[in-house]
């Protein structure tokens, strides 16, 4: 499945400081990324103030574990999501959509 | 010296399980120290034995050669009769057999030892059994183990022999094992006419596997490892590593079949060596992997791996570390090698582990033949610092960190009030270790901890979702009280729009009182903030991750200004100018340096140097230097 249908037409990721906005963008990005293997060990989420999102259904989601880059050693990461809940063109239903994808090693500057 | 020794330690242990040592010394010595084989006589020993004809390697042509000259063929007759029960009757013709077949059977031995083999990869199901031989101190341990492995259907590594009163103890971790070597009660007569007693206790598991290494053992075994590391090929010798004299002369066991040597023999590696390429482990009676799993993941480019004259009883072992990426490995003189009936069947079990191996046991393997599949990047992207998005936005998120971290960081946190909407929303992680929770250092955070993979209970998740700012700020003054680095702040602004702006703050902070007083940690804080009047922000959301800093995190905390007479002629700076001084350096991205000479010639007045910054940097009047850090 490709990644980027997760997000928004307009998603910003923030990976290790690196900004990327935009599906296209966001697509050519992860092409970049090795293979990976995640582990989260930690997971909490909170609703977003309905201030901030004009009413729009948002969710903060807020992760830490562990990650495998093949052929790097494994690493810490703390990673968060602002999730959006989205009319779907395919389905009556809303779909989440990853509005912002802020993502860093814990050890990013070793 | 050394290898005299190796070869008795590995003579006394190769008998156990194989046979008389003659057989083995002419192994003696050679595989020392040996990464590559390129380097060793080893092939060419082997060449003399296998001469690299038909047979797999030179090992089965020792076996095959030796079966009718020593008391050992039993026991290769055991191991192959556990996968191909046909050999057993041809093989065993002695009155052993009928004994067998009256006890409860070999063959029910069989089957359940391969289903433990099977499950064994799962690892941490061990059963621990003590064997318990009484006066068995009387008896010559070699000869004793000896006995009673040509009497034991199945091959078994005794784990923490010891003698207790007249007692001889040892330990085995599977129950199909120890209850065929409690079958071997009373069917062995020693030299006096004794016969030997084999007795089996269920037991919880030994403590020695969970004792760590004290804390200056751990600087000796380091001290080994060094000695013991070839910087120039990123190689680690680790052979028979419990027998180095800088060790036993301290008397520190380290024994690497167990737990805790192994976990920290990994520390050690992870800590300082994580490039490693080729590591040997042979002679260190390994029989299980599980340990050593662990390691896969540090060291990423592991490329060369030596298990030879090892313990390993199946191939299975190999999957627990199968992530390497091997290009040579040894295995030779493990029970496993035993297993195959040729060459080609070895080779194939083995590659299929390892698919990029070149070299087994120091002979050449065809080339793999693979697909013409895309390769795959493993090169990340660098990583970078802050990311602000704009340089409104730094200036803004950096006056606002600087008034909420230096009231968070005084004695009371109420003025915090002020930085939240009516409709905060607060809430803090922790990391979630398997280990022993109460052994985590982090118990202030600990009780609050809200993480919803382990936490189900509705109740108990809106409990720990701190609701309106009254409370999100009482909660926040119940918290250890800290000193946060603001040099060590990294800030990445993950949205922003006119409603709304979404960043992410991590850095180092100390407590400063408590049971955890100055204790490091780490963390990580979302923060999501809707404009208030006169162009601040008002905070709705807050989730803090706390964890315990690293070392190196440590290291470089709270390092900020450390002037020195010869580079500064002004006496040490207190606490609140240090305090200013790395807010300084945050906001102008000056280095410690320079930003301490701008506040100096504005008498430490914050805003006066960062007008006074603000106006030269936009003539370019500030040196490049200056941003050097």
């Amino acid at each position: 499945m490709n990644l980027t249908r997760l997000y928004l037409d307009k998603a910003t990721l923030v990976w290790n400081g690196n900004a990327v906005s935009g599906q296209d963008a966001l697509g050519e990005f992860f092409e970049t990324l090795p293979s990976s293997e995640f582990q989260v060990h930690t997971l909490d989420c909170q609703p977003v103030h309905e201030q901030a999102t004009q009413g729009q259904t948002t969710l903060l989601v807020v992760t830490a574990g562990s990650v495998k880059f093949d052929g790097n050693k494994q690493r810490y990461f703390n990673q968060n999501f602002l999730l959006t809940a989205q009319a779907s063109p395919s389905s009556d239903q809303p779909v989440w959509k990853i509005a912002s994808d802020c993502f860093r090693f814990q050890d990013w500057a070793n | 010296m050394a290898a005299a020794d190796d070869s008795n330690s590995y003579n006394e242990h190769d008998d156990r399980v194989r046979g008389p040592q003659f057989r083995n010394r002419k192994g003696r010595g050679q595989f020392r120290c040996r990464m590559y084989s390129g380097q060793g006589s080893r092939p060419r020993h082997r060449g003399a034995y296998g001469g690299g004809g038909q047979g797999p390697r030179g090992r089965f042509e020792d076996n095959d050669g030796d079966v009718a000259m020593n008391d050992g063929n039993s026991q290769d007759g055991a191991s192959h009769r556990r996968f191909n029960p046909y050999v057993r009757r041809s093989r065993r013709g002695d009155d052993r057999i009928s004994q067998d077949r009256g006890s409860d059977g070999v063959g029910g031995y069989r089957g359940r030892g391969r289903g433990r083999a099977g499950g064994g990869a799962g690892g941490g199901q061990r059963s621990w059994f003590k064997m318990t031989i009484p006066y068995g101190k009387k008896h010559d341990k070699k000869w004793l183990l000896t006995a009673l492995q040509n009497r034991c259907p199945l091959p078994f590594t005794p784990i923490h022999y010891h003698t207790e009163g007249n007692r001889v103890q040892f330990y085995i971790d599977d129950s199909t094992t120890a209850n065929a070597l409690s079958k071997v009660s009373r069917r062995i007569t020693d030299t006096e006419g004794y016969k030997v007693t084999v007795l089996m206790n269920p037991s919880p598991p030994p403590s020695f596997i969970h004792t760590e290494l004290k804390p200056e053992d751990l600087e000796h075994l380091k001290r080994c490892m060094a000695k013991r590391f070839d910087g120039s090929q990123q190689s680690l010798d680790l052979n028979n590593i419990r027998i180095d004299p800088d060790l036993v002369s301290q008397n520190i066991e380290v024994i690497l079949n167990r737990k805790n040597c192994m976990q920290a023999a990994t520390k050690i590696i992870e800590e300082n060596i994580p490039e490693l390429v080729c590591l040997n482990l042979s002679n260190n009676r390994l029989y299980k992997l599980d340990d050593m799993a662990e390691l896969v993941n540090k060291v990423p480019n592991l490329k060369a791996l030596n298990l030879s004259h090892n313990e390993l009883k199946t191939e299975r072992e190999l999957d627990k570390v199968k992530g390497f990426k091997l290009v040579e490995l040894w295995l030779e003189k493990n029970p496993l090698c035993d297993h195959f009936k040729d060459q080609a069947t070895y080779i194939s079990a083995i590659r299929e582990r390892f698919p990029r191996l070149l070299k087994l046991d120091g002979h050449d393997l065809p080339p793999p033949i693979g697909f013409d599949i895309e390769v795959t990047p493993t090169a990340l992207p660098p990583c970078k610092g802050s990311y602000f998005a704009s340089d409104d936005i730094r200036i803004l998120l950096q006056r606002f960190l600087q008034e909420y971290y230096s009231i968070y960081d005084s004695a009371d946190r109420q003025p915090l009030l002020h930085a939240y909407h009516d409709g905060a929303t607060f809430s803090l992680s922790i990391p979630f270790s398997m280990q022993n929770p109460s052994r985590c250092s982090l118990g202030e955070y600990h009780k609050d901890c809200r993480n919803i993979k382990k936490i189900k209970d509705p109740t108990t998740r809106f409990r720990l979702l701190k609701h309106t700012r009254l409370n999100v700020v009482a909660f926040l003054n119940e918290l250890p009280k800290t000193q946060h680095d603001i040099a060590s702040f990294t800030v990445d602004v993950n949205t922003y729009t006119s409603m709304l702006l979404s960043f992410t703050v991590s850095g180092v902070f100390k407590e400063v009182d408590g049971k955890s007083r100055d204790s490091t940690r780490a963390f990580s804080r979302v923060f999501i903030a809707v404009p208030s009047g006169n162009a601040g922000l008002s905070l709705v959301n807050d989730e803090m991750f706390v964890r315990n800093a690293t070392t190196e995190e440590i290291r470089r905390a709270f390092v900020a200004p450390a002037p020195t007479p010869s580079s500064s002629p002004v006496p040490t700076l207190t606490a609140p100018q240090q305090e200013m001084l790395s807010a300084f350096s945050l906001e102008s991205g000056m280095n410690l340096e320079w930003s301490q000479k701008c506040l100096q010639e504005n008498k430490w007045d914050f805003n006066t140097a960062a007008q006074i910054f603000k106006e030269l940097k936009a003539k370019g009047m500030i040196p490049e230097d200056a941003f050097k850090k």
